[in-house]
């Protein structure tokens, strides 16, 4: 179980290291698998740290403040290991097993995008640390690990699901301080930011596949549109200003009105009910003049615009033809 | 447009409202429409305005 809480962390610290680069990510990765290996009591060791989310704001200050060995010195602190009285170490066997839990991160975060690419597929079988190649440096007969075999966890209620990782380059083995001959897949990198807006609506190739053509005039049709609708456009303009004006002109007495029933309240009444109501009859004249003053100024912009548009959008359907570009 | 059309009608549906309540209150209280329009007609030459607009709508039509 102890195991298990330990894998889990590492996954989540590798996912929440995205302001270190690979190698860097893959530094503070062992540097926390040696924490682990010499806490003498990981329960306890995973109460200290709290939570991997936290490690990552206190790392993130420290990288911030002083760089990677910052950042390691900082990993220490936050476990309270003593590492200078870390045991002596460990046997081959054991390095395959600490090497193995760097292969089972990587192979659950493998498995994870790839049952996050294929939809369909059954939720991935735990795969068993023998499927991991590991091969001694030395030409001792690799022994298979059945001391503790590790299986990797199911991926399906993971987060990881959610997030479409790549697994990233296979680290050196010179990187990595336990000798194995075996490439240690690299904690996967978590895109920081992916696209998912359909491209089409920001690509210009795109626009430019849409064939674009010419317009070529037809003098004829052109002149008799000009003769033509020239004169009847600027007729029904001059009428839609006109009726534009008439509103405003009701407009302007509606509002005229209340001004002057304003005045009319304050200055010739006598009876207190008198000027409570002129001053109401005002209210209503300056709201219908409001009213009316806007509905001019829209009417105005929709209908003379609309109908400037609607002659030239005429004019091009009737006057132009278009020609294709090849 | 629509934002505009929005705060007009609000401000028109404030006046509007708030002159019927005055309206309202005015008559319960005792206004009285004639003497308001007796007060118009004694403080201002409102057969000189009528007599404009009607020469204005004579020569439109």
């Amino acid at each position: 179980m102890t195991f298990i809480n330990k894998q889990r962390f590492l996954t989540e610290l590798s996912k929440f290291l995205t302001f270190l680069s690979d190698d860097e990510r893959q530094q503070v990765l062992m540097k926390f698998g040696e924490i682990f290996d010499a806490a003498p009591n990981q329960d306890e060791l995973l109460g200290a740290l709290v939570s991997p989310l936290k490690v990552t704001v206190e790392l993130s200050r420290a990288y911030s403040r002083g760089g990677l060995q910052q950042a390691l010195d900082r990993s220490v602190e936050l476990s309270g290991v003593d590492l200078s009285a870390a045991p002596p170490p460990p046997s081959p066997a054991a390095e395959s097993v600490g090497a193995d839990i760097y292969a089972a991160i990587g192979s659950a975060v493998e498995e994870a995008f790839e049952s996050a690419a294929e939809p369909a597929a059954e939720p991935a079988a735990p795969a068993p640390a023998e499927s991991v190649p590991v091969e001694p440096a030395e030409p001792v007969p690799a022994e298979p690990i059945p001391a503790e075999p590790v299986p990797a966890e199911p991926v399906a209620p993971s987060p990881a699901e959610s997030v479409p990782v790549e697994p990233a380059a296979p680290v050196p083995a010179e990187s990595v301080p336990v000798e194995t001959a075996a490439p240690v897949p690299a904690e996967p990198a978590v895109p920081e930011f992916e696209d998912t807006e359909p491209e089409e609506f920001f690509d210009e190739a795109a626009d430019e596949a849409v064939p674009q053509g010419e317009y070529r005039a037809k003098p004829a049709a052109l002149m008799f549109f000009i003769l033509l609708f020239v004169p009847l456009g600027l007729v029904g303009i001059a009428v839609l200003l006109c009726v534009g004006a008439a509103l405003i002109a009701v407009a302007a007495a509606a509002i005229g009105s209340g001004v002057f029933a304003v005045s009319l309240a304050f200055s010739g009444m006598a009876v207190f009910a008198d000027i409570i109501m002129t001053i109401g009859v005002a209210l209503v004249c300056l709201a219908a003049g409001v009213l009316f003053l806007w509905l001019a100024l829209w009417f105005l912009i929709r209908s003379v615009g609309g109908l400037v548009r609607g002659i030239l959008h005429l004019g091009k359907k009737w006057c132009y033809k278009e020609v294709s570009a090849g | 447009m629509k934002t505009i059309w929005r705060v007009v009608g609000l401000i028109a549906l404030g006046a509007l409202t708030l002159g019927a309540v005055c309206i309202v209150v005015g008559l319960i209280t005792g206004g009285s429409i004639d003497r308001i329009i007796d007060a118009l007609f004694a403080n201002y030459d409102v057969d000189y305005y009528l007599k404009i607009c009607q020469q204005f709508v004579g020569t439109l039509f």
